[in-house]
């Protein structure tokens, strides 16, 4: 071991070894970075997903208000209608039981009257063959007009959201694996010999780790 | 030899820094993790409650649609028809009685709201109550709390995750003091810095770590919301036996469900069991002290067992939490009349009624309409004196009789304040002032009578009573008067079981003699089928904003 040949041989070792530590070093750092950039676009989609999510339910609960708002007072205006008619009607039958028939072809008209002024203040295609008002049909069909036109189910974008959360706090995770990767090859510095090659060996497993998980992950949740 | 010792201290100095940089950069991305997940906790929350806010309210309009639909327009239509159909039968007009039957039982077909179990065909009662809660009440109830209980978590995740950028830029700081370390040669220094960076980051980490184990409790997470939400729907329906052990369900699940214990304890309340009422409302006021409903309503539950001494407590602590409440403040000053501070009473109430008077003063400097509330506050503090001069008088009702103290003189201050607080509603309501001055006109004790008319159908004389068989449509009251002056303004307020009916008041300018005996016709005559529904009533009549007198008659 005293030969200067053989010295400087274990030195110029030496300095490869380190020069390789700090190239890991510098390696984990740069792929720190690029899965801290990577979580960062990933939790910014999250909350763009979760505005989209949220201008879905706006949209929900716009379209659900009007719609019974706009479908109860078709149903008031078909009452009204439906309660004329139906008198009308009656009055038609009654007119030969002996009421006083002026009086009551008098009321008759003026009910068939108040009856057509309903008729066109709601939707007469819902209107059933037993006389009665179809809501629910109406509901649905104004349901489905204003899906065509807006977006009304947020459920797919607050998964999204989720989808896109998950992945960004599994980068993170990553992140402290090569933290601790990161840690393991500083750790070289202060030993020598054989007992480098331990927390060598444990940065290059974090280090390893590290990347596979943030490429599954990349590649899984896209 | 000191400059090679030097040296090696150097050398074996560097590599430590260099792992506790490391180290302190693990530890940092560590919390950077805690931090981005706290974050999104916070961020999920944050959209949740946003998503029950706008379930809520969307379902909240559609629900008042349909109720209302089925309320206003279905029932209104089946009442007048069946209205119809009696008046027709009266009159003998079979066929049409026949035709309005007929038409009636068809609108029955059309709501929901027209079949069991919400609608007694007997009796032609809805049970619109129980509509409400089935349609809506319960779901809106569900939703409103979840979006507080999501409120809740968010604020407590945002608490974490602000906590964490803390502890993120302590470690920061010792990165620094780190760094400084391993620039500087001199060892000391080098020690002192290194010994900073240490402990910084120690109590950055400790910090963390207890952050960390500290629990975000989630309203959501337990069955307590869905059984607030059905007791709420009971209480909607004044069922509130079953809506008490709905909310104890609610309250066994989460123990600091403040809403259900406020809950509880005004259903307790509404059942007349005051103690019960008194230690949950104690419960929720230990969790939420600054809520004037919470300790206005403990405080007035204080008043009606008698613990006037608690309830002076109680209602003072509210006002320093919440010093516009004109409510807090009457009940305030009814505690102390009852507990013999009379003198603190009289300036409680007059404090009060001026700070009223103000606050209707500067709506209206504003442009603005006083807020309704303020008429509230004034009638029911009246109704409140009117209640302890009752049990007074009768010795029954609450507070027990045995506890007020100074009977006697409390007493006139009471009607003396009676008459103060009427007066100052409607002065404020119709001249946006104080009342000035006193009554100049002498009003006599109303009485109550039923006309009797000649055969031209003017009135010869009364059956007076203060008690009438129900199905009468038509009573007087009855007065004599001198004193008054053509032109002045005379008010009459109707009040039916202690609650006023607006469509009664009358507002007319005086134009008979200034003395003379007068008669008010109760009744509508636009109708032939109008009956007075059995209840108490009380009719107040006042002269230029000032309280003149009043009368009381029951209808059996």
């Amino acid at each position: 071991m005293d030969n200067p040949e053989s010295f400087a041989a274990v030195e110029r070792s030496d300095e490869r070894f380190q020069t390789f530590v700090a190239m890991l070093i510098a390696l984990v750092t740069v792929i720190g970075a690029i899965v801290v950039w990577r979580a960062s676009v990933a939790a910014d989609a999250a909350g763009d997903a979760d505005f989209a999510g949220l201008r879905a339910m706006t949209n929900v609960a716009e379209t659900r208000a009007l719609n019974f708002v706009n479908a109860y007072e078709n149903y008031g205006a078909f009452m009204t209608f439906f309660r004329h008619d139906q008198l009308g009607e009656m009055m038609t039958q009654d007119q030969t039981k002996g009421e006083d028939a002026a009086v009551i072809e008098q009321q008759r008209l003026e009910a068939r009257d108040l009856a057509t002024a309903n008729q066109h203040l709601f939707p007469n295609r819902f209107m059933n063959r037993d006389g009665t008002y179809a809501l629910q049909r109406q509901l649905g069909e104004l349901w489905a007009d204003a899906a065509r036109a807006k977006d009304l189910n947020p459920e797919p974008q607050f998964e999204d959201a989720e989808k896109l959360r998950g992945k960004t706090l599994g980068l993170l995770a990553m992140v402290v694996l090569l933290a601790f990767s990161l840690v393991s090859f500083t750790i070289i510095e202060a030993l020598r010999g054989c007992a480098r090659y331990v927390p060598l060996a444990f940065g290059a497993l974090f280090l390893f780790v590290g990347v596979v998980g943030t490429i599954l992950i990349e590649l899984i949740v896209r | 030899m000191s400059q090679s010792s030097s040296q090696s201290k150097t050398g074996c100095g560097k590599p430590i820094i260099a792992i506790l940089i490391a180290s302190v950069t693990a530890l940092t991305a560590i919390i950077a993790f805690l931090q981005a997940d706290a974050a999104q906790r916070d961020d999920r929350a944050n959209r949740d409650s946003k998503r029950y806010a706008l379930e809520a309210f969307g379902r909240k309009v559609s629900g008042d649609a349909r109720v209302n639909f089925d309320y206003y327009k279905a029932y209104q239509e089946w009442y007048e028809l069946d209205l119809l159909a009696n008046t027709a039968t009266r009159r003998g007009e079979t066929n049409a009685a026949r035709r309005y039957t007929a038409l009636r039982d068809k609108i029955e077909k059309l709501s929901p709201l027209l079949a069991p179990p919400y609608f007694d065909r007997a009796q032609g009662k809805v049970n619109v109550a129980k509509y409400e809660a089935d349609t809506y009440v319960i779901e809106i109830t569900e939703l409103t709390e979840k979006f507080n209980a999501a409120t809740a978590v968010k604020e407590a995740w945002d608490a974490k995750a602000g906590t964490y950028i803390v502890h993120l830029t302590l470690l920061a700081i010792a990165l620094f003091l780190f760094g400084m370390a391993g620039l500087l040669s001199a060892t000391a220094a080098r020690v002192i810095f290194t010994a900073t960076g240490i402990l910084v980051t120690f109590v950055a980490f400790s910090w963390a770590f207890l952050v960390l184990i500290q629990p975000v409790p989630d309203l959501r997470a337990t069955n307590a919301i869905p059984a607030y939400a059905r007791g709420v729907g009971l209480a909607h329906q004044g069922m509130y036996k079953e809506a008490i052990a709905e909310y104890d369900r609610a309250i066994h699940a989460a123990p600091d469900y403040a809403n259900a214990l406020v809950d509880r304890a005004d259903a307790y309340s509404n059942l007349g069991d005051h103690l019960a009422a008194i230690a949950s409302y104690e419960k929720a006021r230990a969790l939420d002290s600054k809520s004037a409903r919470v300790s206005g309503n403990l405080a007035w539950e204080y008043y009606l067992v008698g613990r006037f001494d608690d309830a002076i407590r109680i209602n003072r602590a509210a006002l320093k939490e919440n010093p516009g409440e004109a409510w807090i403040r009457f009940n305030l000053g009814l505690a102390l009349l009852a507990s013999g501070k009379l003198s603190d009473a009289s300036a409680t109430y007059s404090e009060t009624m001026t700070a009223t008077a103000n606050q209707v003063a500067e709506a209206k400097t504003a442009g603005k309409e006083p807020p309704y509330n303020l008429w509230w506050a004034l009638d029911s503090a009246a109704i409140d004196l009117d209640n302890l001069l009752a049990v007074i008088e009768s010795g029954k009702g609450e507070p027990p009789r045995a506890k007020i103290t100074n009977v006697d003189l409390a007493r006139p201050i009471a009607e003396s304040l009676i008459a103060q607080l009427k007066s100052y509603a409607v002065a404020l309501e119709y001249t946006g002032k104080p009342p000035v001055g006193s009554l100049a006109a002498k009003i006599s004790a109303l009485e109550f009578g039923i006309p009797e008319y000649d055969a031209k159908g003017n009135i010869t004389d009364y059956d007076v009573n203060d008690e009438f068989e129900y199905g009468i449509d038509e009573i007087a009251a009855i007065f004599d008067y001198a004193g008054m002056k053509n032109g002045d303004q005379v008010v009459f307020k109707v009040y039916i079981n202690s609650k006023e009916n607006p469509s009664w008041r009358l507002i007319a300018s005086w134009d008979l003699d200034a003395t003379g005996s007068a008669h008010r016709l109760m009744s509508p005559g636009y109708t032939d089928t109008f009956v007075f529904d059995p209840g108490e009533y009380s009719v107040e009549l006042y002269v230029n904003s000032q309280f003149a007198q009043r009368g009381t008659f029951r209808v059996k």
